[in-house]
């Protein structure tokens, strides 16, 4: 499933991230890689904007990347 | 010696670099800000060490231009490493660490922003850590520059451990931070919360800022006076009417205009960085952002709209904040739509010409402004970018750090756009008081009064076929403030009736800001752009004069009739350029996998 198919206050582990080369490297630096854990902290009401807690670091995206990166809920 | 600085993004390695050597290497707190290595000299000890900022990388073995730099760097250099790493990330710096230890460098460990971590219940044992890495470990958060090139030269003096750094860490020397939200952080993520402090904040600023009476008005009346009023008495005694003119309606108005609106550009300043520095801008970017890209735009830069209802010069210098110069961009050519303080007195002008109360015609030409900003906003071409924002941490903001910012954005803002106004005044001054004949004169056979005569004919659609009308137009170019001070000279207010004063509002609503948000425009974008928007504003502003004076004379059925059609078109024309770009994305995502 990708990461716009969770609901607040799941948990997931990332599996990969298809996005282009750039967004990847910031989601790297923003603790979203392979591998990683995070959690759905908030997600807007119209499904536009999801708020990710990944690793020490808050993350906010719209639904469009979010619906790139493939995970595994845990 | 070399001393190489390594280690993840963000991690503090320029702020180390810094402080080690009093450089100025670029910070902030973003990834990707340092590029190529920086290199500078020290004294450490006795001797001289070079130390060098390398960009921040994750692993040795990425293709990221970043990583294949320091990879060939340290390859080239095989000099001590100082490992520079976050206490919250230290787990994910590990391999990286590993990775230089077993190629057996000289290696050292430092550690940062110590305190953020331990406040979240992260534990660390420096003696323990050292041990199991096998490498010289200690805290670098602030310590002076003397303590940290002690504590350098102590690491580096030290013999060499042999071994492999251990990739687990055991409890007993570090404990990872709890990220559970506290109590303050599930507040500041409720959008219910979060809005209305922030409009709290807005109100008190812009009250601060702008009220009479209050700070900012009386430090900019301060100012006017003491320019324009004394310094102005005091040069009554030069004999030469040139150069008394000139010192007084051209250099001393020029500085004193300018430096007077500064106060309340710095109060709004002030509070941009205020809100930056404790987090709150970046939750209201998430909370705003849903309402903001229906629109092309995001929450950041809704700050910058806001601070338009100030002062347009400052909203677009304070766009350079936004990190996507296509919404910088777009921003920018909104930000005139939405009307600076300086046009105040120019409505109050205008609708007291043809209503009892000002007041409601003022906030329509207000709010007409905001909705045509928004209208600009949805309409220009736009490639929606990717939102993906981290939100800065929840602190109190540290006082030497605002204060250090807001001397910056002042200066930055003085030198960028101070004097390309003076200059403008200067060149106002010399048109309006010499005619073509080069003669000192009065302002109604200048320069500039014979050009505007010349083009009054501009404005007889709106039926002001009037130089005075043109001259006022021409002189809120310089400052919008002009134009009330020319309607009220000249004209005695404004003398054409309703009709014609609206269309002259809407004019001025729409037309090109004044000579100081061209220049921070042209700061921002080019000069190139800066004319050219200034100019289509300038030209859409006339049609759209011409327009609402058509309509409110009787034409407005027409008008409606033709615009119908019109707009349909549009909206139609507007979904196929969507379809297409909705296939292309498609096809793209299709050769992607």
């Amino acid at each position: 499933m990708t990461l716009n198919e969770l609901k607040r206050g799941d948990s997931a582990v990332v599996l990969r991230t298809d996005v282009p080369s750039p967004i990847r490297e910031r989601l790297r630096s923003l603790n979203v890689y392979p591998n990683a854990k995070i959690t759905v902290v908030k997600v807007s009401p119209m499904k536009k904007t999801y708020l990710l807690q990944a690793g020490n670091s808050q993350v906010a995206m719209r639904r469009e990347i979010a619906a790139m990166i493939r995970v595994f809920r845990t | 010696m070399k001393i190489l600085l390594v280690g993840n993004p963000n991690a503090g390695k320029s702020t180390l670099f810094n402080a080690l050597t009093g450089g100025r290497a670029r910070v902030g707190n973003w990834h990707g800000v340092t590029v190529g290595a920086l290199c500078k000299e020290t004294t450490i000890g006795e001797k001289r060490v070079e130390i060098c900022d390398l960009p921040g990388i994750y692993s040795l073995d990425s293709m990221s231009m970043e990583e294949k730099l320091t990879r060939d760097y340290l390859a080239e250099h095989g000099d001590a490493v100082l490992f520079v790493a976050e206490c919250a990330t230290l787990s994910r710096a590990l391999p990286l660490l590993c990775a230089l230890k077993k190629e057996g460098r000289n290696l050292a460990l430092a550690l940062t922003k110590r305190k953020q971590f331990e406040k979240r219940g992260g534990k660390l044992n420096e003696t323990k850590l050292s041990e199991e890495l096998k490498i010289p470990v200690f805290t670098a958060e602030k310590l002076s520059r003397s303590a940290l090139k002690e504590r350098i030269s102590a690491c580096f003096a030290m013999p060499k451990v042999e071994g492999d750094a251990k990739e687990q860490l055991s409890v007993r020397a570090y404990t990872p931070q709890s990220n559970a939200l506290t109590r303050t952080e599930k507040l500041f993520l409720s959008g219910y919360f979060c809005i209305p402090l922030f409009l709290c904040i807005l109100f008190t600023t812009f009250y601060l800022t702008f009220a009479s009476g209050s700070l900012g008005d009386f430090l900019k009346s301060g100012i006017e006076n003491f320019f324009c009023g004394f310094l102005a008495g005091k040069a009554e005694n030069i004999p030469s009417p040139v150069l008394r003119s000139f010192l007084v309606d051209g250099i001393l108005t020029g500085t004193g205009g300018v430096l007077s609106f500064l106060p309340q550009i710095a109060i709004l300043y002030l509070a941009l960085i205020l809100m930056e520095e404790s987090g709150l801008m970046s939750r209201l970017a998430y909370h705003t952002d849903g309402i903001f890209s229906a629109v092309g735009l995001n929450g950041r830069a809704f700050f910058s709209l806001l601070m338009g209802f100030g002062c347009t010069a400052a909203a677009i210098t304070s766009t350079r904040g936004l990190d996507d110069k296509r919404i910088q961009r777009r921003a920018i050519l909104c930000l005139p739509y939405v009307s600076c303080s300086a046009k105040l007195p120019v409505y109050l002008v205008i609708a007291s010409s043809f209503c009892n109360d000002p007041f409601p015609a003022v906030l329509f030409f207000y709010a007409l402004g905001v909705a045509i900003s928004l209208i600009v906003a949805l309409f220009i071409r736009r490639e929606n970018p990717p939102f993906l924002m981290e939100l800065a941490p929840l602190q109190l903001p540290r006082p030497l750090f605002v204060a250090k910012s807001l001397c910056f954005q002042m200066k930055q803002f003085i030198i960028k756009t101070a004097t390309v106004i003076l200059a403008f005044f200067i060149a106002s001054w010399l048109l309006s008081s010499f005619s073509f004949a080069f003669t000192f004169c009065g302002e109604e056979e200048s320069m500039l009064a014979s050009v505007c005569r010349r083009i009054s004919f501009l404005f007889a659609p709106i039926g002001c076929n009037d130089w005075r009308i043109a001259y006022a137009a021409v002189s809120g170019l310089f400052a919008k403030e002009n134009v009330a001070g020319v309607l009220l000279t000249f004209c005695g207010g404004f003398p054409y009736g309703a009709q014609s004063a609206l269309a002259f509002g809407a004019f001025l609503l729409t037309c090109s800001p004044c000579v100081s948000a061209i220049a921070a425009c042209a700061r921002e974008t080019g000069w190139k752009h800066a004319i050219i928007y200034a100019a289509l504003q300038t030209l859409s502003a006339l049609l759209f004069a011409y327009a609402v004076y058509f309509a409110v004379t009787g034409g407005a059925v027409y008008l409606a009739i033709a615009a119908t059609p019109l707009i349909g078109l549009f909206i139609l024309g507007k979904k196929k350029v969507e379809k297409i770009h909705r296939k292309r994305n498609k096809f793209a995502e299709k050769l992607h996998r």
